[in-house]
C-alpha cells in the first residue's frame, strides 16, 4: 500500500533519485542564429517529458538563454506550458558563463528534472558551455547541433570557423529547413558537414513539422 | 536567473550591444494599436528591415518580435526570408484577492480561501 501522500509512480521517482542522486541529463542545443532551435525543442520537449516518470512534477526544464535584452523565445514557451528559466542580455558560453552554474544548480535544487534542455544563443559555442559545466557538475552533457540548410552555404562562405566551431562537439547534427531546398541541396550539406565531422550522426529534419521519435532516440 | 519585467514600461528606445561581431538590437515598448492591426503593419516593416540589412551588406541572424494584447500573444520571427507568425497566446487572469474576517481560526480561513481558488474549473 503506497505511502500517504504518495502515488506509486511518486514513490518510485523519490527512491530513482535515493539511488542516482539528484542526477539529471543535459542537453545543449546549439546552432546558429535562425536555425531553428526553439522551433526543434517545442518537439523534443514533449518528446523526453514522454519518457521520464509519470509522476515526475517537472520532468523536463528549458534554459533559455538570449543575447538580446528581451526573452521572446521565454514567451512563446512558456505559452507551450513548458518550465523555463531564462538567461538574458549576455551569451553563457562567454560574458554570462558564471550565471550558468547558478542557474542550472537552481534548476536542480527547485524542479530536479529529469532532463534540463538548454537553449544557447545562436552566437554561441556549445563546446565552451560544456566544458564550463563539467568542470562544476557530474551530470552527463551531451551537444545536438542544428544547421539551417536554407542559409548554409552563404553561412559557410561568409563565417566558416564560426559554423565550424559550433558544431565541432555535438554528438549530432541535425540539418534543418529541409523542405525550403532541394534534395541535391541537403546532399551537399551533409557532405560539406561529413567532411568537416567524419562519422557524426547527421539528420536531414525540418522542425516545423512532426518529427518521427527516432530523430531524437539517440539523445537520451 | 528570469529578470523580472518592468511593470511600469519606461519607453528607453532601442538598446544597442555588440556580441561576436553581431549587433544585438532590443527593443520594449507599448504602442496605440491593436494586435490586429500590429500583425497587418509588422511583417512589411520587418521585410524592408532584412532588406536594409542585405543592403548594407550585412546577414540577418534573426528577427523576433513577441505583441501580446489582452492574453492574446503572437510572435513574429524572419531570418532572412518570410516573415512567419506563431501563435502564443497564454490566456491567463489576474487576481488580486482580499477578504477580511474577524474568526478565532485564522488557519481555516486561509484553507477556505485556497480552496475557494481549487474548486474553481481552470
Amino acid at each position: 500500500m503506497p505511502m500517504a501522500g504518495f502515488d506509486r509512480k511518486q514513490l518510485q521517482g523519490v527512491f530513482r533519485k535515493a539511488v542516482l542522486g539528484a542526477s539529471m541529463r543535459i542537453i545543449i542545443l546549439g546552432g546558429f542564429l535562425g536555425s531553428g532551435k526553439t522551433t526543434f525543442l517545442m518537439q523534443l520537449v514533449p518528446f523526453l517529458a514522454q519518457q521520464c516518470d509519470a509522476g515526475e512534477k517537472y520532468p523536463v526544464v528549458v534554459l533559455e538563454n538570449e543575447i538580446s535584452m528581451t526573452d521572446v523565445d521565454t514567451r512563446l514557451l512558456e505559452s507551450r506550458k513548458m518550465t523555463v528559466q531564462s538567461i538574458t542580455a549576455g551569451c553563457i558560453c562567454c560574458t554570462s558563463s558564471a550565471q550558468l552554474e547558478y542557474s542550472v544548480e537552481t534548476i536542480r535544487r527547485e524542479y530536479a528534472p529529469q532532463y534540463l534542455v538548454i537553449e544557447a544563443t545562436g552566437m554561441a559555442f556549445p563546446d565552451l558551455i560544456q566544458e564550463n559545466l563539467q568542470e562544476r557538475v557530474d551530470d552527463p552533457i551531451v551537444i545536438a547541433a542544428l544547421v539551417d540548410a536554407f542559409r548554409w552555404k552563404r553561412l559557410k562562405l561568409a563565417m566558416p570557423d564560426f559554423i565550424k566551431g559550433q558544431l565541432c562537439r555535438a554528438s549530432s547534427i541535425y540539418i534543418n529547413k529541409t523542405d525550403l531546398v532541394s534534395v541535391r541541396c541537403v546532399e551537399q550539406v551533409i557532405s560539406d558537414i561529413q567532411k568537416l565531422f567524419p562519422e557524426r550522426a547527421v539528420y536531414p529534419i525540418c522542425a516545423g513539422k512532426p518529427l518521427d521519435d527516432a530523430v531524437f532516440r539517440h539523445l537520451l | 536567473m528570469r529578470n523580472t519585467r518592468n511593470l511600469a514600461l519606461v519607453d528607453t528606445g532601442p538598446q544597442l550591444k555588440q556580441h561576436e561581431g553581431a549587433w544585438v538590437c532590443s527593443y520594449e515598448t507599448e504602442l496605440p494599436i491593436t494586435m490586429e492591426q500590429a500583425q497587418q503593419q509588422l511583417p512589411p516593416l520587418v521585410q524592408v528591415l532584412q532588406n536594409q540589412i542585405d543592403s548594407a551588406g550585412g546577414i540577418v541572424g534573426h528577427i523576433k518580435i513577441h505583441i501580446s494584447e489582452q492574453g492574446k500573444a503572437l510572435v513574429l520571427s524572419a531570418t532572412g526570408g518570410e516573415v512567419n507568425q506563431i501563435d502564443c497566446s497564454d490566456i491567463r487572469l489576474a487576481v488580486d484577492f482580499t477578504a477580511i474576517a474577524i474568526l478565532q481560526d485564522g488557519e481555516l480561513f486561509r484553507d477556505s480561501v485556497e480552496s475557494l481558488f481549487i474548486a474553481l474549473d481552470v
